[in-house]
Formats: C-alpha cells, sequence, structure tokens
C-alpha cells in the first residue's frame, strides 16, 4: 500500500461515486455536474498514473467542453430544474446485466492482475506523447482529424433544417413559423393580401346579417302592425348586442372564411391600393380595408407593394 | 401379309372416323360408310382366305428387342381363328347396318360408329396376332372401346356409371392378365405364340402364369367373380350388347384360352380353377336370367352363363367344342340382341312387364326371336342344340378319367351344365311367352303412357308395335340363318376339321338333356297357362328377388372391395392433405411467423434494443469465460 | 502501486455507464453514461500503459511507423479515444436537440421506429 495507491483508492471512491450518482440523480443539471466530479476524478487518477497530458486534456476537452455541451443541451431541451420524477424506467434488466458487467470485468481484471506490485511509470512528458503521435501514430492522427470534421459537419447540418430538407410530412413543423419582419416584399404583399381579402369578406357577412336583421325587423313589424313599441325596444337592444359582437369580432384576429356569394350589384372591380384589376371570378366586391385588419408587423406600409400578377394571386390563394 | 388387313381395315376406317365431326342428317353418311367398309372388307378378306388359303396364313416381322425378349409383330390365321373372325365380321357388318337405324336419331352416331369400327378391329387383332403382344394391345383397346361404347347415351343416369364399372372390373383382371403375359414372355424370351406354346415351362411359373391369365379372362369373359360388369353394361346401345356379348369381348377371353390351350393342358390345377370358375357361372346366370324383368338382362346373364358353358368346355379338355359353341353363340345371341333391339324400339321399354302380345304385331321379330331363344335353349335342330350337345359330351366323357383335369372337375361342370338346360329352357320360354304372348301390356288404358327418348329426341311408343325398318330388319333375318343352321355344320368335314371337332354322333346320351329341356320349357309354359299373362318368375317365390339381384354379388363386391378401397383412399388423401401437404404449407407459414417475429424485433424501441445488445455481450463474455477456462 | 486498483475502478465505472445506458430514459442523460463508459476505457488503457510494459517489447513495428511506436502507447490512445467522444457527443446532442425541436421530447422510449412503413402501409 502506497502512497499513490491510496489516491487511486481515494479518486477511484469519489469516481465510482459520484458516476453511481450520475446515473441515478432524479436532477438533470445535478447529473451533469456529478458527471464533472467523476471525470475529474478520473482525471486525477491519470494523473497518479503519469499520463499528465491525457489527464489536462481530460479536463480541457472533457469537463470543459463536453459537460458544458451537455449542460447546454439540458438547457436547450427545457429540462426542468427540479427533480423529474419521469427519467427512469424500471430498474431490473438494467440492473441486473450492469451488475453482470461490473461483476464479470472486476473478477476478471482481478484474477489477471492480482495483487501485484508495478512500479509507478516516470511522470510522462509531452515531447514524448508529441513525438509518438506525429511520428508513429500520424495516419491514425489524420484520419481522427477528418473525424472530427465530418462530425463537425454534420452537426452543422443536422442543427439547420433548412439544410437538404425534403418536402414531406414533417416540413411543416420544422420550418419555424414565419415571421413577416423577415420575410422578402413578396411574402410580406401575399400576407397582407390575404387579410385583406378576409376583411372584405368579414365586412360582407356583416353588411348582408344587418340587411336580413332589418329585413326581418321590417317584417314583424308589418305583422303586430298594433303594437310596434315593445318589438323597436327589442330591435334595438338586439341592435345593440350586434353591435358588441360584431365589433369584438372586429378586433379579433381575422380569421380566414370562404367568400360567402356577394349580393353586390355593383362594378366587380375594386382599386386595390395599387389600382391593379384583379379577375371577376377570382376577387368579390372589396371595400376598402380596414387597417386593423392586416398582420400587426407588418412594416411595410401597403403603397409600397410591388405589382402581383393575377396568376400569383390563386396560387397564393390555394 | 393380307391376313394384317383382317385386323388392320377396321382399326385404319375406325381411326378415321374418330376425326369425322359428330352431327345429324347428312353428316351421319360418312361416318356409317366407314363403318360399314370396314366390317365388310374385314368380312371379304375373311371369306377370301377361308375360301382360297388351304393352310395357316403367317406373316410377321421383327418389331423390337426389350433386353433379352425379341418382340415381332405378326398375324397368323390359322382356319379356326378365320372362323371366328368370320363371326366376329358377320356380327360387326350386321351391327353397323343395325345401329344406322337403331340410332337415327343420335347426333354422336360418328364417334359411335367409329368405335365400334376400333372395337371390331381391336377383337380381330386378338383373334389373328401371332403374337402375344399384339393380342394384348388389341385387349386393351377392347376394354378401352367397350368403356366408351357403353357409356355411349351419356344423358342415361346409369350409363356413365356401367361403363365405369366394366371398365374397372375388366381393368382388375386386366392386371392379371398382363402379369400372367410378362411371366410367359419372359420366361420363354419370345412373345411368339407358337414358340411359347412349345416352350417348357416349369411347373410352377405355367400354373402361376396360367391363373393369372385366368384373372384376366373371367374380366373380360365375365365368368364369376368378374362378372358383374356384363349386366350392367345393358346400359349401352343395344347394338353394342350384341357385339360385346356376341362376338368381341366377352369371346376374347374364350379365344385366348383356346388360343394357348396347349399350355392349359399342361395345368390341371389352372384347369380345376377354370372348370369351378365355369360351373359356377353357368349355374349363377343361368338363374339370375330366370328373375330379370328387363330383357337385355335376361339375355346379359344368359350370355353369362353361355360363356360359362365354353369355359367348362375348355376346362373338361374340349377346345373344339368351346369354339363352336362359341360360333354359334355368336350367331345366336346376335340375332337375339338385334331381335331385342327392334322389340326395344317398337315398344320403348326394356321391361318385360310392359310387353306382351307381340307376336301379332312383329312377326319377322317373334320368329327370329324364337329362332334365337330356341338355340339358346338347345331345341333341336338349331344351332346350339348341336354346340352345347357337344359340350356335355365332352364332359361327359371327361368323367371318365383320362383327360388332364380332374375327374371331379368333370363331373361338377357336367351336372352343372345338364342342370343350367333346365333352367335354360325354362327361361327362355319365359322370356317369349312374356315378350309376344298374351295381351298387350305396353300401353295404359289411356293410350301410350311413357315417351322414348330424351330431350331432344323425344317420341311416344307407336299406338301399334311393328316389325322394324330394313336397315334393322335385314341384319337380324340375316343372322336367323346361322343362328337356326350353324349348328349342322358340324356334318361338313371341313369345317370339322377346321376346328378339330370330333363326328357328331347322336346316341342314346342326347336324350338326357333333351328331355331336360322339356322339363323346363314344359314347366315355363304349364306357369304361363296355369295363369295366363302373370310372369311364371312369380312361382320362384321368395328366391325371385336372389336370382333378380344376381345373387346379391354387387352388394357384397361393393361392400368387400369397393368400400374398403374408398375407404383407403379417403385415408390416403387426407395424409396427404393433413401430412405430406401440411408440412409443406407449414414450413412456409412456420417460416413466415418467424419471419414475423424477426421482424417485431427489429422495431422494438430502442431501448429495449439497446438492453438486448448488452445482454447478449454480457452472455457472450460469460460463455467465452466459461468455456474458456479463464476464470 | 497495484494495477488492480484503476482497473477495477475501470470496471466499476464502466458498469455504472452500462446501467446508466439501460436505465435512464432521458436522452441526454443517455449519453452521459456513454461518457462514463468511454471514460472507464481511457481508464483501462492508461493504466494498460502504466502496468504492462514489456507485452509489447519485440514486436516489429510496421514500415510506415517513424520513429518506432514505443510499448506505451496507451496514453495516445486515450487520447484519440477523447477525441472521438467528443466527435460523438457533438453529433449526438445535435441529433437530440433536432429531434427535440421536432417532437418537443427527448424521450427515447417514445421514438418510433417505424413510422416510415407505417406511413408506407396507408
Amino acid at each position: 500500500m502506497t502512497v499513490a495507491d491510496a489516491l487511486m483508492l481515494a479518486l477511484g471512491v469519489i469516481a465510482v461515486g459520484s458516476g453511481a450518482l450520475v446515473v441515478t440523480s432524479a436532477h438533470l443539471v445535478r447529473a451533469g455536474f456529478y458527471l464533472v466530479v467523476s471525470l475529474g476524478a478520473v482525471a486525477g487518477l491519470y494523473l497518479v498514473l503519469g499520463a499528465e497530458l491525457v489527464a489536462w486534456v481530460q479536463v480541457l476537452v472533457y469537463v470543459g467542453a463536453v459537460v458544458v455541451l451537455l449542460l447546454f443541451a439540458v438547457m436547450l431541451t427545457r429540462a426542468p430544474i427540479g427533480p423529474s420524477p419521469d427519467l427512469d424506467r424500471p430498474a431490473g434488466p438494467a440492473a441486473l446485466i450492469g451488475a453482470g458487467v461490473g461483476l464479470g470485468l472486476s473478477v476478471l481484471l482481478l484474477d489477471a492482475f492480482r495483487w501485484t506490485r508495478y512500479d509507478l511509470p516516470p511522470p510522462g512528458t509531452g515531447r514524448r506523447v508529441g513525438e509518438q503521435i506525429f511520428g508513429a501514430w500520424v495516419l491514425p492522427f489524420e484520419v481522427l482529424s477528418i473525424l472530427l470534421l465530418a462530425a463537425l459537419v454534420g452537426a452543422i447540418v443536422l442543427s439547420r433544417p433548412d439544410i437538404g430538407a425534403r418536402p414531406g410530412p414533417e416540413g411543416a413543423d420544422v420550418v419555424a413559423p414565419p415571421s413577416p419582419t423577415g420575410e422578402s416584399a413578396e411574402v410580406v404583399a401575399r400576407l397582407e393580401r390575404i387579410a385583406a381579402r378576409q376583411a372584405a369578406a368579414q365586412a360582407r357577412v356583416r353588411a348582408q346579417h344587418a340587411a336580413e336583421a332589418a329585413a326581418a325587423n321590417q317584417a314583424a313589424a308589418e305583422e303586430s302592425g298594433g303594437e310596434p313599441a315593445e318589438p323597436t325596444r327589442d330591435d334595438v337592444l338586439r341592435e345593440q348586442a350586434r353591435n358588441v359582437v360584431f365589433r369584438a369580432r372586429e378586433a379579433g384576429p381575422a380569421l380566414g372564411g370562404e367568400d360567402p356569394p356577394a349580393p353586390e350589384t355593383g362594378p366587380r372591380r375594386v382599386e386595390n391600393t395599387v389600382g391593379e384589376p384583379i379577375p371577376d371570378d377570382e376577387q368579390p366586391a372589396l371595400p376598402p380595408a380596414p387597417p386593423k385588419a392586416l398582420p400587426p408587423k407588418d412594416t411595410a406600409p401597403p403603397k409600397a407593394l410591388p405589382p402581383r400578377t393575377p396568376g400569383k394571386d390563386e396560387g397564393d390563394d390555394a | 401379309m393380307i391376313v394384317a388387313l383382317i385386323p388392320g381395315v377396321p382399326l385404319l376406317l375406325g381411326l378415321i372416323g374418330l376425326l369425322l365431326p359428330p352431327g345429324d342428317g347428312e353428316r351421319r353418311r360418312p361416318a356409317a360408310t366407314l363403318g360399314i367398309v370396314g366390317a365388310a372388307a374385314a368380312l371379304l378378306v375373311t371369306l377370301g382366305l377361308l375360301l382360297f388359303a388351304h393352310k395357316p396364313v403367317e406373316a410377321s416381322t421383327h418389331w423390337v428387342t426389350l433386353g433379352s425378349v425379341e418382340l415381332t409383330f405378326g398375324f397368323s390365321a390359322g382356319m379356326a381363328a378365320l372362323y371366328v373372325a368370320l363371326a366376329v365380321a358377320v356380327v360387326a357388318l350386321c351391327v353397323q347396318i343395325y345401329s344406322v337405324a337403331y340410332l337415327h336419331d343420335d347426333p354422336r352416331y360418328a364417334p359411335y360408329a367409329a368405335q365400334v369400327s376400333l372395337f371390331t378391329g381391336a377383337m380381330l387383332l386378338v383373334v389373328t396376332s401371332s403374337d402375344l403382344i399384339g393380342t394384348l394391345i388389341g385387349w386393351e383397346v377392347m376394354g378401352a372401346c367397350s368403356y366408351l361404347l357403353i357409356g355411349h347415351d351419356r344423358r342415361l343416369p346409369e350409363a356413365p356409371a356401367a361403363a365405369v364399372k366394366a371398365f374397372l372390373v375388366t381393368r382388375v383382371g386386366d392386371v392379371g392378365f398382363l402379369l400372367g403375359v410378362a411371366l410367359l414372355i419372359v420366361d420363354a424370351g419370345t412373345s411368339r405364340i407358337a414358340a411359347l406354346l412349345a416352350h417348357d415351362y416349369s411347373t410352377g411359373t405355367l400354373t402361376a402364369a396360367l391363373l393369372l391369365i385366368l384373372a384376366g379372362v373371367a374380366g373380360k369373359s365375365a365368368q364369376f367373380p368378374l362378372h358383374t360388369w356384363l349386366p350392367d353394361a345393358m346400359a349401352g346401345p343395344t347394338p353394342i350388347s350384341a357385339l360385346i356379348h356376341a362376338a368381341t369381348m366377352v369371346a376374347a377371353g374364350v379365344y385366348l384360352v383356346f388360343r394357348l390351350y396347349p399350355l392349359f393342358d399342361r395345368s390341371p390345377a389352372a384347369l380345376a380353377v377354370l372348370g369351378v370358375m365355369a360351373a359356377v357361372t353357368i349355374l349363377l346366370g343361368a338363374l339370375s336370367a330366370t328373375a330379370q324383368d328387363d330383357l337385355k338382362r335376361v339375355l346379359a346373364w344368359s350370355t353369362v352363363s353361355q360363356i360359362g358353358y365354353m369355359t367348362g368346355a375348355l376346362a373338361v379338355g374340349s377346345p373344339a367344342a368351346a369354339l363352336f359353341h362359341l360360333l354359334t353363340h355368336a350367331a345366336f345371341k346376335a340375332l337375339l340382341f338385334l331381335a331385342a333391339g327392334a322389340v326395344i324400339h317398337a315398344v320403348g321399354t326394356n321391361y318385360l312387364s310392359r310387353m306382351g302380345g307381340l307376336r301379332e304385331h312383329m312377326p319377322v321379330t317373334f320368329w327370329s326371336f324364337a329362332v334365337g331363344l330356341g338355340a339358346l335353349a338347345g331345341v333341336p335342330p338349331l344351332a346350339g342344340f348341336w354346340s352345347k350337345e357337344n359340350v356335355l359330351t365332352a364332359a361327359a366323357h371327361a368323367t371318365e378319367g383320362g383327360e388332364t383335369a380332374p375327374v371331379w372337375v368333370a363331373w361338377v361342370v357336367w351336372l352343372a351344365a345338364l342342370l343350367a338346360v333346365l333352367i335354360t329352357a325354362w327361361y327362355a320360354t319365359r322370356l317369349l311367352l312374356c315378350a309376344f304372348f298374351g295381351i298387350s301390356r305396353a300401353h295404359g288404358p289411356d293410350g301410350p303412357d311413357w315417351e322414348i327418348g330424351f330431350d331432344d329426341a323425344r317420341y311416344t311408343a307407336p299406338a301399334t308395335p311393328h316389325d322394324p325398318p330394313g336397315a334393322m330388319r335385314w341384319p337380324i333375318l340375316l343372322l336367323a340363318v346361322p343362328a337356326a343352321l350353324l349348328g349342322l355344320a358340324a356334318y361338313a368335314p371341313g369345317f370339322r376339321t377346321a376346328l378339330e371337332l370330333d363326328d357328331p354322333h347322336l346316341d342314346v346320351a342326347i336324350v338326357l338333356p333333351l328331355v331336360l329341356l322339356a322339363a323346363g320349357a314344359g314347366a315355363a309354359w304349364w306357369l304361363w297357362r296355369a295363369v295366363p299373362g302373370v310372369d311364371p318368375a312369380e312361382a320362384l317365390g321368395p328366391a325371385r328377388h336372389v336370382f333378380a339381384n344376381g345373387f346379391h354379388l354387387d352388394t357384397l363386391q361393393d361392400r368387400a372391395v369397393v368400400r374398403p378401397v374408398r375407404a383407403l383412399a379417403k385415408v390416403v388423401t387426407a395424409t396427404d392433405e393433413r401430412v405430406v401437404d401440411a408440412a409443406v404449407e407449414g414450413t412456409g407459414t412456420g417460416t413466415t411467423g418467424a419471419g414475423e417475429v424477426l421482424a417485431m424485433a427489429h422495431r422494438v424501441p430502442l431501448p429495449t434494443a439497446a438492453v438486448a445488445v448488452l445482454a447478449g455481450a454480457l452472455l457472450l463474455g460469460a460463455v467465452a469465460v466459461w468455456f474458456g477456462g479463464v476464470a | 502501486m497495484h494495477a488492480v486498483i484503476p482497473y477495477v475502478i475501470a470496471a466499476l465505472l464502466f458498469a455504472l455507464g452500462v446501467y446508466g445506458v439501460l436505465r435512464r430514459r432521458n436522452a441526454i442523460l443517455v449519453l452521459m453514461a456513454v461518457e462514463l463508459m468511454l471514460n472507464a476505457v481511457n481508464l483501462i488503457l492508461v493504466a494498460a500503459d502504466a502496468s504492462i510494459k514489456s507485452t509489447l517489447s519485440g514486436v516489429q513495428p510496421e514500415a510506415w511507423a517513424y520513429p518506432a511506436p514505443e510499448p506505451k502507447a496507451g496514453a495516445i490512445f486515450a487520447l484519440f479515444v477523447i477525441v472521438i467522444a467528443a466527435a460523438e457527443v457533438g453529433v449526438g446532442l445535435a441529433i437530440v436537440l433536432q429531434y427535440y425541436r421536432l417532437r418537443r421530447a427527448v424521450v427515447l422510449d417514445e421514438v418510433p421506429l417505424h413510422e416510415h412503413e407505417e406511413q408506407e402501409a396507408r
């Protein structure tokens, strides 16, 4: 039992203990920090075993980069801060296999090395390792650098969904919700047009409802004849309620809807903001679009919209 | 090579006729021409040879060598063979002519005529072949043609079954025949009959081969116990019955035994079997004939019985008597069947219980029938009397010993034959009385009460039965001549030497059969006389049912053979389906199932897969340690 | 020094890694457990570097190797493993994050492996 043994035992206890916590902890973040401790203890073991360079690389790469990366991932996946109850699945088979592996390897190694003493190697130098790497092991080294490059490119491709994305059922999910601010002028114009059309449709429906209500009122008044006062009061109340309802709807988000048949008889040609004529069959009469029906972040003023072609419009509507 | 024309022409014309399109009207003419020309050519060649050839005609050519066995393809026609061929050709010609009228409403006449030609040619091949292989070929072609012809009228419900039955029952015998022929040929190293007859067989081989051949003979010649197909074969058209019964198929077996008689003469065992078979068949056929209501079945059972006479004559060592009886039987049985066809044609039914009183309306048919039945029963001086007398004399002679067959066999045959004379006379008289005498039972009180024919050719029976048209009448009349007079040919020296027949000598021995004949006929007539119009078979009492069903041998065969074989077939089928098939299909489904399981295993969630991989690694490590002995 | 100590520590760490891989449902935690296993291997390499000196002596160096490799190459292999582990973590986390974007979940149990087949079947 030498000092080295004692050191290794202590560091080993730390490494194994914190490793056990890594795989059992109910806190995601804590598991990451336990991993730091475990890897650090292993780095200490490397030091004791005379592999200084490995130890420092361990600290730099593992503790400094890998674990930090893992913690970033924990954050990016919105892991909860507290304990998570559903981190684990039933322990039975895992414990069985883990215990089997640990026991088997331990027995194997114990049987292989017994309590044999070895001389501690002299503290290594970076020079020796460097000579070896760039001399005897230069080819694996280069292959590894290519591997790193490939991993780098792969990681980038994986995290950028717009690279090599295929149209498919997942495509809609992959594409982030478009924001008008960042979109091109064409897209903005398309959105604006859709909003204007929706607003027009809503206004038309409102007018129709009002006309129907008026006709109904009149008919009721003619029928009842003798007592027009009370229905009138009711009508007033109804009118007020309707106003409240429709205003609320106006204030709400502009929802798309199918255009009902237009009751209008006037010329079905309406000047849009840029004076572009719109085909009759496709575009019903359109009163001036209320600006509040436009998307809230509409930065481009309507007059700056570029002219469009009817064919393009059809495609947009679809 | 002229002798090859005898079977060759009908066979060739039959094969050509098979190519003719079936149909009615004008299209019948070429078919009828081919059939009649074939039979007539065979008849002419035979007649020419009979008249101008003074020694046996032979022609043969080497055919093929199978191993050490030489097969030849040859024809030879001794005088006896020529007489048989003559009988065959005459009957075939009559049948062909008769069929033209009898099947006047049958659209499938053309194949029928071609098949009759083939059938005739095959029989002539059996008769004239000097080689057992040729005989075998003719034998098999006859079996196939009999199947086709019996099943000709496919609309009859019983015809296909009868055809299948005839084919299968004769096939059972043919298996034995084939094996016996093979045994003979292999042992002798040649297939030439002359060489076979001269070859010296060991007793065991000879007896085995002859017994096997006897099985084939029993099948073809309708001998007990393979006789059951013959009465059912009545489902075929009546001319076919005439052809099968008179000259061709049933005669083939007898003729074959005659041809191979020198071999049989060396084997008492085979002759004893033949004799017992003959005795049983004689009585069985005669007794069964007594109670039949179907006109054709009476004749069919009488055929069974008469063939028994022939085989009996062979068994007691008198092939000449057998051949003589074969010839006379060919004449009167063909006559009887053709006349029966005329009766059926006129009345529209097969049933004796619906006939009666036909004598006045159909005199020609009546007299022909009377001649035929007289010959059948053995009334002197008709043909059957002489030939049957010969058989009886031969059997009686054999009872004194000195023949190959054991004496007791001769006694059995002689007694059976004598008894059968009595029975034959009885049923012949009954047949004649029921069909032609008394009042007509052909019609109900309101006129005809059944129809003849099938959908496309249905007609009601004519109110008054009448003699058949010319094409049917002339063959009947033609055949009546030999039926009446052929027996006198025994006095013709040429005929006698050809058949090696003894001189006819009428002595006191003929009294016994004549007395029996008179007793039988008288008994039937007395029964008829006592209660006119009632079937004399009523007097048989409870035995009638047994006789009518042929001693229930059909049922017995059904129970003992058909059903076990069917059960075995079912077992085999079930084994095939459940074991063999199931093994194959089970392999398929099992593989598919295993594939499904594996596919499921490939789709398990990642964690389960990881558990499996690591557990597998652990297990492999453990195994390595265990067997490597590391720990 | 008794070499058995780091070896057994490595074996136990590896066993813990196996346990973690099998037990955890969260993909990130599984990656952490994989790191543990890799470290156990590294530890064994370094320990072997320190303990087995003579095993490789006498082995002919490869023609391309200059200078000839020394027996003590375990540390170098450990470095290589660290590099590979870094690459693995990089790609693995990219996959996890991408999956999280698609599914809002990082639970391995719910990864549909045969979704593609089901779509084809439909």
